[in-house]
């Protein structure tokens, strides 16, 4: 049972509107106008003080743990800086004001007359388009007459129209006029929007996003030393200063403790102030109790839980604050970072269970205030109101390689299921790990749809080939949606680059071209109906997929080099291990460990239709390769019959061994062009399997391909299997997969299964889908996660949005409410095949 | 019209008129990994075709049949003709619109294959120990770390005796836990034979009366009730399912046999299978459709309540299988 005063808590967040706030974006524009050619960690660091000085704050009646983000009670903090929003802003304000975003007058005026225009040419987005453009890395489409016939005929009319508007396939002939004649209206808005949308790609159809981050905050060091401790580390360090660049950084660092001190003691105020008036005893008592807490931290190290959640909780929120929503900004391991307090405090005797619980619960829900804004294009493709995900994990083994599963992680259980909200909580599990304990994870599903699960030895193992220490691998936290990076002494930078295998195929049939943009962007890799062998096509396919890597890790290279040297962050940098002593900004290369990724998309549908251009063409030259470039450039039509021959060969997640063999070297071919690859700062590129939820919207600029997929529908997520490719069950699937090397995927993988609502309901099935779980990690699988409502449920909830707004999903590595995300997601996940028990 | 069993091709089985196979090959119509319902653990259920009963309730009619046939669903049918344009044997025409197949029909399944529209749908498979086994011995980690292993159901598993032997045989020796679901209509000296590689017997008590059983499934219950006998006289693992078809079987008097029966045997616990209607469609598409069968009604929670809090005052405690 949730706590009452949580209830209240839970359902003002269930309720409150949401809003665009624009005090955070206001003062960083203000800060940087003032400060122009200072150094960008001074720069940085002074726009954080300004805006901690500020910014509204408030504490809520029934709140324990105290630090808002913003004006309101859910407005994401907007870094104009980055430019993905404000870009947003600028094309489609008035599709953001449709999905329910408010905005004050004052605020828009700010917002259009003074934030967007000092900001324009500035943003991280408009210097990399640029840098992109110079270096001949951008991707401009190719509007001629035959280009425009090519992107036609391999579309089709509907295809296109869909990336526009939310159009369902049953809909009467009246609606799609409506819809059609809403989308003219919209037109020289949306033209805008894609010219600018387009530009933001880079060759080769590849992904690049603005932001960086997706990196776990130190909390370690600030539960461990206080900022006044970090501070004090900074001020040494600085005597010791090399240049003027080391000496900037350090003096940033030393404004920014100063100013998490004096933002910590404005709650402290606002606290004692409260309790003065406050005409119950009880709270009363709280808003002393809250006042002398933030009194001592962050700026104090903690002795107490409480002290240590709020010092936490109080960092966490603050390094958002500063980098701005959307960029997965993350937690850690909770339950380890917070047990010694709990232990020290059972011991004495001054904390009861039900009391941490509360605590607990408490976190979970101001964890789940993360809604954010997602640059898109058209608005329907993306989730329009998607969590930023501060995913928190849970269990595992310690340093030592011991099992340290403890009470907090069975308590953190108890807060994810008693608030019932779309935590996204990452749960490590070891060949140690107790059987009740995951066991009862696997019960989550049974009210909620939140947890993942992680394969300590996998991620270990492959921590340690990319450079970790045993011991610092061990303490790996969960970025984002499932990347594993370091414990506080990472830059992890885990998400945002991305190529789509399918394009590399797209590449081949068309002689180094995309469909969608239509510039020789890939070097012409020969005639494939010229082709002999399926090796000799599959040596095309991979020197396109080599040009992807490097194009999208030369693009990032080129942003990175703008963050390094224009945008620094010295209040998460301060806590990262190694920033300090480098005297160096996490962006800069300051951290211990550094890294960058590029994660790979579609791997189920590029594995389903290499397996069915090997057997269909060159096994049974059943289909020509004329014909197969022909089928999938006219998106099938007319070649029904061709379309069925490729639509039931041999599919990815079967247990076929010739199947899973193409996906076994694949991805050892791609993981290994990543790791080549190496950062500004020194790291090298590491590579994922996950879509984030996107694989809808980037099925959506890609043709028809061989496994008989059509143009524009959604590609396979992360490292699932095509929708209604496993035919033989999650045992099958699972053998598949884990003949993946998974320890070469250092950013992870995630692997999406989907059970009938109804199998949880017995102990029989907890423990049958426990023991799935505990074989496929034993094989060496990464990640699995678990959606249980069945699809009549997820009908039932399209249909009747209001009777179902507390209906989780997991969408991709992170959880969402299904009646908030946009139709064709919801149409994808009741897709995503049911298993048979 | 949806097409009718020809005879000759699909003779409908009995203990004789399966398809001539050797001893190591069985028909096949399903073999279901992360099957959690048939045993303990993670299972693979291998479902074979073929039965001597012909419940009305049988949620798996299609084991009926003996040998590999092609079912159809006219109302997934677009017309399109592709299935008489595969077929290498002349045997599928269309008949003013209407699809018509002829007693050459081998059921080889090559005109489901090209079915687009998923209205044609292979069922049965001649398969031989070898591939069964292969399949099986896939799961081996997941059975492993579940207390799994193969069950094999049906049809009636035992009707080839000489094959589940051989089955049942194979899968001990790689050490894998072995349950076979029956409905127990077979000879004695079956149960004899495969029992030393059968870790777990499920067996149905339908009915207890002989003249009623004969009428709900065209078969005397006398030869069941010995092989129970038999097999807890033997110290066999058995456990005893009734499947719970309202106005069938589930009045107080047949209760109170069933209970008499498992308490002279010394068993106080039986598993009740409550009726679902999800067959239907399967009827349909074999072209059997029957008012009887969709005449019967689901239990509802008060009707088991029922069954059970009487079972439960006659010592019979109860387990509901989803």
């Amino acid at each position: 049972m949730l706590h009452p005063n949580n209830q209240v808590q839970k359902e003002r967040l269930l309720k409150a509107e949401h809003w665009l706030c624009m005090e955070r974006a206001l003062h960083f524009t203000h800060v940087y106008r003032d400060t122009e050619g200072a150094h960008p960690s001074l720069r940085a660091a002074m726009a954080l003080e300004r805006t901690f000085e500020r910014m509204t704050i408030r504490i809520e009646p029934e709140e324990l743990l105290v630090g808002n983000r913003s004006s309101k009670h859910i407005a994401p903090p907007i870094a104009a800086e980055r430019g993905d929003f404000t870009f947003i802003f600028e094309h489609l304000f008035d599709e953001l004001k449709q999905f329910g975003y408010r905005i004050s007058e004052g605020d828009e005026r700010l917002l259009i007359e003074e934030i967007i225009p000092y900001w324009k040419g500035k943003t991280v987005r408009d210097a990399k388009i640029a840098k992109l453009e110079e270096h001949g890395l951008s991707s401009k489409m190719n509007l001629s007459p035959p280009a425009l016939v090519q992107k036609l005929r391999a579309f089709g009319l509907g295809a296109l129209t869909r990336l526009f508007v939310e159009e369902d396939e049953e809909q009467s002939l009246q609606q799609r006029i409506i819809g059609a004649s809403a989308l003219v209206a919209r037109l020289p808005k949306l033209v805008g929007a894609i010219r600018g949308g387009a530009r933001d790609n880079v060759k080769g159809r590849c992904r690049c996003t603005d932001t960086q981050a997706h990196i776990v905050v130190g909390h370690k060091n600030v539960l461990r030393f206080g900022f006044a401790g970090i501070k004090e580390q900074a001020t040494k360090r600085r005597a010791g200063a090399k240049n003027e660049s080391e000496d900037a950084f350090l003096h940033g660092v030393e404004i920014v403790c100063d100013a998490m001190h004096s933002f910590a003691r404005r709650f402290a105020s606002l606290a004692a102030a409260e309790a003065a008036s406050a005409s119950n005893p009880e709270r009363q008592e709280e808003l002393t109790r809250i006042a002398a807490i933030c009194t001592k931290v962050p700026w104090n190290a903690p002795e107490t839980f409480h002290e240590a959640l709020q010092a936490m909780w109080f960092t966490q929120n603050a390094a958002i604050i500063g980098y701005g929503a959307g960029s997965g900004i993350t937690p850690g391991r909770v339950d380890q970072l917070l047990y010694p307090y709990f232990k020290k405090d059972r011991q004495k005797g001054t904390i009861t269970t039900e009391h941490a619980l509360r605590l607990l619960e408490e976190l979970v829900i101001k964890l789940n205030n993360n809604v954010v804004i997602w640059p898109n294009i058209g608005g329907v493709q993306l989730n329009h109101l998607g969590s930023d995900v501060e995913n928190i994990t849970i269990g595992g083994v310690d340093e030592h390689g011991e099992d340290a599963t403890n009470d907090l992680s069975y308590l953190l259980i108890d807060a994810i299921r008693n608030t019932n909200l779309a935590t996204t909580a990452s749960f490590r599990v070891s060949k140690m790990s107790p059987r009740n304990f995951v066991e009862n994870v696997v019960a989550i599903h049974r009210d909620s749809n939140s947890p993942a699960f992680l394969n300590d030895e996998t991620a270990i193992a492959a921590m340690v080939k990319d450079g970790y220490t045993i011991e610092d691998a061990r303490q790996y936290c969960l970025v984002g949606c499932v990347e594993p990076s370091g414990n506080g002494d990472t830059y992890g930078a885990t998400g945002g680059s991305k190529i789509y295998f399918p394009t590399a195929l797209d590449l081949v049939f068309n002689r180094g071209k995309t469909t969608f943009f239509g510039n020789q962007d890939g070097p012409d890799t020969g005639d494939p109906a010229a082709m002999t062998s399926f090796r000799e096509f599959l040596d095309a396919f991979y020197t396109q997929m080599e040009c992807m890597v490097s194009w999208v890790t030369d693009a990032t290279n080129l942003r990175d080099e703008i963050w390094a040297t224009q945008f620094h962050n010295p209040l998460i940098s301060c806590t990262i291990d190694g920033c300090i002593e480098n005297a160096t900004d996490m962006t800069a290369g300051g951290a211990k460990y550094d890294f960058g990724a590029v994660g790979g998309g579609g791997l189920g549908t590029v594995v389903d239709s290499l397996a069915a251009i090997k057997e269909r063409v060159f096994e049974q030259g059943a289909v020509s390769m004329t014909d197969l470039v022909l089928a999938v450039g006219t998106n099938f039509r007319n070649h029904q019959t061709l379309r069925h021959l490729l639509d039931t060969s041999a599919k990815l997640g079967n247990d076929n061994d010739d199947v899973d063999g193409l996906a076994t070297e694949l991805v050892s071919r791609f993981c290994e062009m990543v790791r080549r690859k190496k950062t500004i700062r020194g790291g090298h590129y590491k590579a994922s399997l996950i879509s984030y939820g996107l694989n809808v919207y980037e099925g959506a600029l890609e043709p028809a391909t061989p496994n008989g997929r059509k143009a524009g529908r959604p590609l396979s997520n992360s490292m699932s299997p095509s929708n209604g490719a496993e035919r033989r069950g999650p045992t099958a699937t699972m053998k598949s997969l884990a003949k993946i090397d998974q320890t070469d995927i250092g950013y992870g993988n995630s692997l999406n299964m989907r059970f009938p609502v109804g199998i949880l309901q017995s102990d029989k099935g907890v423990k049958s889908v426990a023991a799935l779980v505990k074989t496929y990690f034993q094989e060496g699988g990464f990640h699995v996660q678990f959606n249980s409502v069945d699809s009549k449920t997820l009908r039932k909830a399209q249909e009747n949005p209001g009777e179902y707004s507390d209906l989780i999903v997991r969408v991709s590595g992170y959880s969402a409410y299904f009646t908030r995300l946009g139709k064709r997601i919801q149409d994808d996940i009741i897709e995503r095949t049911e298993q048979t028990c | 019209m949806l097409r009718a069993p020809v005879a000759g091709m699909l003779k409908m089985c009995g203990e004789e008129g399966a398809p001539s196979l050797r001893s190591e090959q069985g028909v096949v119509f399903d073999i279901q990994r992360f099957s959690i319902h048939d045993g303990p653990g993670i299972r693979t259920t291998v479902f074979l075709m073929g039965c001597n009963l012909r419940c009305e309730w049988c949620q798996n009619p299609e084991s009926f049949l003996a040998g590999p046939t092609v079912i159809f669903d006219e109302q997934a049918c677009t017309g399109c003709r592709q299935c008489a344009a595969t077929c290498e044997h002349g045997a599928v025409w269309f008949n003013k619109g209407k699809r018509v197949v002829a007693p050459s029909c081998i059921g080889c399944g090559r005109c489901a294959a090209t079915c687009r529209s998923n209205a044609l749908e292979k069922v049965g498979d001649v398969q031989n120990v070898d591939a069964i086994i292969a399949e099986v011995l896939e799961d081996v980690p997941f059975y492993n770390n579940s207390g799994g292993g193969m069950t094999l159901s049906g049809g009636e598993p035992l009707l080839r005796v000489e094959f589940a032997t051989t089955l049942l045989q194979r899968a001990k020796s790689h050490g894998i836990h072995t349950c076979v679901e029956t409905a127990g209509a077979v000879l004695t000296e079956t149960f004899t034979a495969v029992m030393p590689y059968v870790d777990l017997f499920y067996l149905d008590l339908k009915h207890m009366d002989e003249k009623v059983h004969v009428s709900l499934t065209g078969k005397s219950n006398q030869q069941i009730l010995a092989n129970a006998d038999m097999l807890i006289r033997q110290g066999a693992a058995v456990e005893f399912r009734m499947p719970l078809i309202p106005e069938r079987n589930d009045h107080p008097e047949n209760l109170d046999r069933i209970a008499a029966f498992l308490r002279d045997h010394g068993v106080h616990q039986l598993r009740l299978l409550p009726y679902r209607p999800y067959y239907l469609d399967k009827l349909r598409k074999l072209g059997r459709s029957s008012t009887t069968a969709s005449s019967i009604g689901t239990p509802t929670p008060a009707d088991l309540d029922r069954v059970r809090s009487h079972l439960l005052r006659q010592r019979i405690s109860t387990v509901v299988d989803a």
